[in-house]
Formats: C-alpha cells, structure tokens, sequence
C-alpha cells in the first residue's frame, strides 16, 4: 500500500474507528505526568501546612494577613479577652499582648476601639498576583482565539493571539521576578521569613514551600514562552495554515496546562 | 514544513481536533474565570475571618470549590476536553486517580506510613 492510498484509506474511515494523533497524545500523556508533580508539590505542602501548630504556639503557619506592628506600643486593649478590631478583623491578643512591635511600611493601619492603631499586612502581595492570575487568564483566551483564528485559515488572528500571549507571559514572569525581589528583601527566602514574622513565631517552612511551588511553576511559564517564541517566530513566517498547525495546538494545551496549575496555586498559596 | 508539521498534515483529521465552541464562547468563558478571581479576591470575607486573622474552614472550602471549577472550566473548553476524544479525558482522570490514591495512602496508608492529618 502506497502512503496516498493508506491516507487515504485512513480517512475513508469512521472517526471512531481512526488512531489518535501519538504527538497529541503523547501531550496529554505528559500533562497527566505533570498533574502527578504538582500534586506532590501541593501535598507536601498541605502536610508542612497541617503539621504546624495553631497560632498563637510557636512555628505556627502565617495567615494571609498578618499583625506587623502597634504604633505607640502595646495598646490596654490587648490586656483584655480579645476584642474586635474596627469591627473588620478580630484576633487573639495571646500572641500579641507581651510584644512591641516595629511598623515597617507599607503597612495598612487599623484603628483600634480604643483609638490605638495596629499595622497590618499581607504576607504575601495578593493585589499584584491576582493582577498576574488575570494575565495569564488573558492569554488562555487568546491562545485558545488564536487556535481558532489558524484553524479558519487566519493567519494573521494567529499571530496577533500569540504576540498577545508571548507578551503576556514575559510580562507574568517580570512581575513574578519582581515580587521574589520584593518579598527576599523583606527577609523571605527558602530558609527563613521576614523578622517581623518571625518575631511572632511564625514557621519558616512557609518560605521553602512558596518558593518551591511558585518556583516551578514559574520555570513552567519560562519554558512555554521559549516555545512559544519559537512557534510565534514560525508562525510570523506563515508555517501554519488551517491544515497544518498541529504545534500551536500542542503548545495551547500545555499553555493551558499552567494557568490552570496557577488557578490551584493561587488559591492555596495566597488566598487561603 | 517542519518533521511535527507533516505528521501533522497526515493527523490533522485523524480526530476532531478541530472541534471547539466559536470565539463568544471562549471570551465568554475568560471572562467567567476573571469575574470568579475577582469574587475571590476582593470578598469581604477575606479579611473578617474571626479569630487569629486566619481563614475559616469554610472559606477554605468555597475558595477550593471555585478554584476547582475554574480548572474544570479550562480543561473542558480551553483545553478541549469537552470536544475532543474521551482518551484524553480518560489521561487525566487517570492522573487524578492515581493521586487520590496517594492521597488516601498517605492520609490512611496502613503500616503506621499513614499521616495523622489532625492528630
């Protein structure tokens, strides 16, 4: 049999009955792997996270928002049961009640019942990584247009939604490199926390996991926008048509692959 | 035309791997995935967590359930998996099979290999 005829003889067949592309396959195979190694990193990290003892104890996990400082010293209120803090957040005054704290700025300041005012901080950058979450659902949609743009035979709607996506991926990683800037200054890093956490005892293997798991998926986003360029640079150069475009199809689902990744991720390692 | 290209060529139809919603659909969807982001983001809930500025169990729990539909909604229209063959569909849930498994192994494995999740 010629390989005409067995296409043709493949295509003559009913779509039940024909073999799955291997390269796409063999993606899927790959992202299935790929759920495997961050469901470890996850785990680990809900056991590092579960293993810790509750606030107030020692090497207690640090909560999304965390006391920084009390300007003025430690007000009367916290001589008392605990009391709520301009009726928005309450906290136990254990922890806080024999400690002075300095206020590092930025903090916001809450005003106490008592006219006193408490720092309070986000541990982590949540406004700016929720701007990176927003991105990068940004260019799952534009990835997904371009697809569509290529498989109607517009060339140009392809490359306009892959130099959306390549910017938006460069612009991700600027933004994440930049908060790694930001948050190793501040004192966290894969073996410690910032003073002003670990002045409340706060656990030290909450850096070593943040970075591990934002991290790799980080190294993620960097190899798909190395593809990505690749195929961007091809796909300038009117490789792909409605025919032929198998790897911008691959690259889709491995692009989708990460942001979905990240949906998880930022989820467990900011918001919660 | 590359190696990936042509081999391609010969499977461009060997699936329905043209299969998709149509643009609206996507946009759609994206839009979707944002407006739940920003629910999680900016909920008043965030911050009026109760004692010790620490999220409550039950926030933990919507703030998962969202994030999990999010995921689904971008496996099944982004990544095709509601088009495409259930072969794929069939990779993943393997995937999630198996770490499940480890889960339950990890959480109730027998030998005394078990973590004590609340112990």
């Amino acid at each position: 049999m010629t390989t005409s005829s067995a296409v043709s003889a493949q295509t003559a067949l009913p779509v039940s009955s024909r073999a799955l592309p291997a390269r796409k396959l063999a993606v899927w195979l790959f992202l299935g792997s790929e759920i495997l190694f961050f469901s470890a990193l996850i785990f680990t990290y809900i056991v590092v996270r579960l293993s810790a003892p509750p606030i107030p104890e020692e090497r207690a996990w640090p909560a999304p928002i965390e006391i920084q400082g009390i300007a003025g010293g430690v007000p009367p209120i916290f001589e008392g049961q605990r009391e709520k803090l301009a009726g928005v957040v309450t906290f136990s005054d254990l922890v806080y009640e024999h400690h002075e704290y300095e206020v590092v700025e930025p903090a916001a300041l809450m005003t106490l019942q008592d006219g006193s005012q408490l720092a309070v901080k986000g541990v982590l950058n949540i406004p700016l990584t929720a701007l990176n979450t927003f991105l990068l659902i940004l260019s799952s949609v534009a990835v997904v247009l371009a697809l569509n743009s290529i498989q109607k035979g517009d060339q140009k709607g392809l490359v306009r939604g892959l130099a959306v996506t390549l910017v938006i991926g460069i612009v991700f990683l600027s933004i994440q490199g930049y908060e790694y800037f930001v948050l190793s200054s501040e004192g966290l890093w894969f073996n410690s926390i910032p003073p002003w956490l670990e002045a409340s005892g706060r656990n030290v293997l909450f850096g070593t996991t943040f970075y591990a798991m934002t991290g790799f998926h980080g190294l993620h986003v960097f190899g798909g926008v190395v593809t990505l360029l690749m195929i961007f640079v091809k796909a300038v150069k009117g490789h792909y048509t409605a025919e032929v475009h198998e790897g911008v199809e691959l690259f889709g689902l491995y692009w989708h692959f990460v942001d979905l990744v990240w949906i998880i991720l930022f989820t467990i390692v900011y918001l919660i | 035309m590359d190696a990936l290209d042509t081999h391609a060529a010969l499977d461009t139809h060997a699936d329905d791997s043209h299969a998709g919603a149509g643009n609206r659909t996507y946009i759609l969807i994206g839009v979707l995935l944002a407006v739940v982001t920003a629910f999680e983001v900016f909920a008043p809930g965030m911050i009026a967590q109760g004692d010790e500025l620490r999220p409550t169990a039950g926030l933990i729990f919507w703030l998962m359930l969202f994030a999990f539909v999010k995921a689904g909604l971008v496996a099944a229209f982004y990544m095709h998996l509601r088009y495409d063959s259930n072969w794929y569909t069939a990779v993943m849930a393997l995937a999630v099979f198996l770490i499940t498994y480890f889960l339950w192994l990890l959480t109730f494995g027998g030998s005394g290999f078990g973590f004590d999740w609340f112990g």
